[in-house]
């Protein structure tokens, strides 16, 4: 099977080759857009993140094997093009984030605030978020994307993630209301290779 | 459990696109290809990279950027009071959601085309739901071919509830009428007050948004972005 880079570096003689890499990550687009869209909205960007790398194919590196970064990085931008629906859909997602909220992670945020209360309080701090802090930890969390793929989704430094992703992480154990500790785990993954292809 | 696996953990990953979809993107992207390499680029700019501690043009303008953004929402019914009261849950009134700004290229996926007499059957529908539990809708006005309203933040369950119904139709609509969307007429502003006539139609506006650096997020939502460290 053909790797994304080989499939880019393909299409650009043979065009329409470029529809095997909508099979391939066409679903994982809209994963990514719905959640942080809702699914209507996500279709449109499912679709039109392939458009646009179509028309931008010939600017990829091909060195690169895994295109999904750089897939997860169009559909971010077309994304902030629908800022308001998006806050909808976090509204939904204050539900969802309460029922992951570990018993654990209550003590550590305080004895006496509950699950849902506590959902609110990171779906509010997560609307709070700078559009690039945000972006960022939404591809880390959502688009399953590792440092170095999320620093290449968004052309920035690495370190620029780091520092994206500590804010964010500040900010949220801020508004759960969780003391912030001189020393922070990080969450950087070690695999390079993003783990929903 | 840290915060970051939180966020994690809410990840979807049963979440499909429509076979429609699916297939009706996989046409678009089809058609573009064996367009031939002549054809003009229709999709909509994208922002380029980021470089760090970017900032927009709109910013720079606004010495208070929250505190300015609230002045817009207050001038676009409320657009910002919607963002930040309901999570509070004090019983206090959240103007409604609803407005997206859609691609003109993305017509293509767009589902069947919503006339104004199926918008305005599916919003009355949907107020009537929220008045059937008890809970009616106020501020009601129309903001170009938009209802605009707002509902008791308490009520977020109920909202969501009813809302199910009316969403489809009404981002569909809203892409139809998209110039007059509250998102456009967000960004029409945000150009004015930096001096730009905003174009006549919302491709040309969406165009001048990018080529002026405004952060839509920031516009419409009033989202600050700190410096880079």
């Amino acid at each position: 099977m053909s790797t994304d880079n080989e499939v880019i570096e393909r299409s650009r003689s043979e065009p329409s080759a470029f529809a095997t890499l909508y099979d391939r990550h066409a679903r994982s687009v809209y994963r990514y857009a719905a959640q942080r869209l809702g699914d209507h909205a996500a279709e449109d960007v499912m679709s039109e993140t392939f458009l646009v790398a179509f028309e931008k194919r010939s600017s990829y590196d091909v060195n690169v094997r895994d295109a999904r970064p750089w897939l997860l990085g169009i559909a971010t931008r077309l994304i902030r093009k629908h800022a308001r629906l998006e806050a909808v859909a976090w509204r939904g997602m204050a539900a969802n984030l309460a029922a992951q909220i570990a018993p654990d992670f209550i003590d550590q945020a305080g004895t006496r605030i509950d699950a849902e209360r506590l959902a609110r309080r990171l779906a509010k701090a997560l609307r709070r978020l700078s559009a690039a802090d945000r972006d960022t930890l939404l591809l880390y969390a959502w688009g399953d994307l590792d440092y170095a793929s999320i620093a290449a989704a968004t052309a920035v430094p690495i370190g620029t993630v780091r520092s994206r992703l500590s804010r964010a992480r500040r900010l949220l154990r801020r508004a759960a209301g969780i003391q912030t500790t001189g020393q922070e785990t990080d969450h950087g993954r070690a695999d390079a290779v993003s783990q929903h292809p | 459990m840290d915060e970051l696996t939180l966020f994690r953990n809410t990840r979807n990953e049963n979440r499909q696109p429509s076979e429609h979809a699916l297939a009706a993107g996989r046409d678009a992207l089809l058609a573009r290809a064996t367009a031939g390499p002549g054809l003009a680029d229709t999709t909509v700019p994208v922002h380029e990279a980021e470089t760090p501690g970017r900032t927009s043009l709109l910013r720079g303008s606004v010495p208070a950027p929250r505190w300015a953004a609230a002045a817009i929402a207050v001038a676009l019914t409320v657009l910002v009071v919607w963002v930040l009261v309901p999570s509070l849950g004090l019983g206090v009134y959240a103007s409604r959601p609803a407005s997206i700004v859609p691609s003109p290229s993305t017509s293509a996926v767009m589902p069947p085309q919503v006339t104004r007499e199926t918008y305005e059957a599916a919003s009355a529908e949907f107020a009537q739901c929220m008045k059937d539990n008890g809970v009616g809708l106020g501020a009601e006005q129309m903001e170009g071919l938009i209802h605009q309203y707002t509902y008791l933040a308490s009520q977020e369950s109920l909202y969501l509830e009813c809302y199910a119904d009316f969403q489809q139709i009404e981002a569909a609509w809203q892409i139809a009428n998209q110039y007059d969307s509250p998102t456009y007429v967000a960004l029409r502003n945000c150009l004015t007050q930096i001096g730009v006539q905003p174009d006549a139609d919302a491709e040309g506006v969406w165009q001048q948004v990018q080529e002026h650096n405004i952060d839509p997020a920031e516009c419409t939502l009033g989202v600050t972005t700190p410096p880079e460290e």
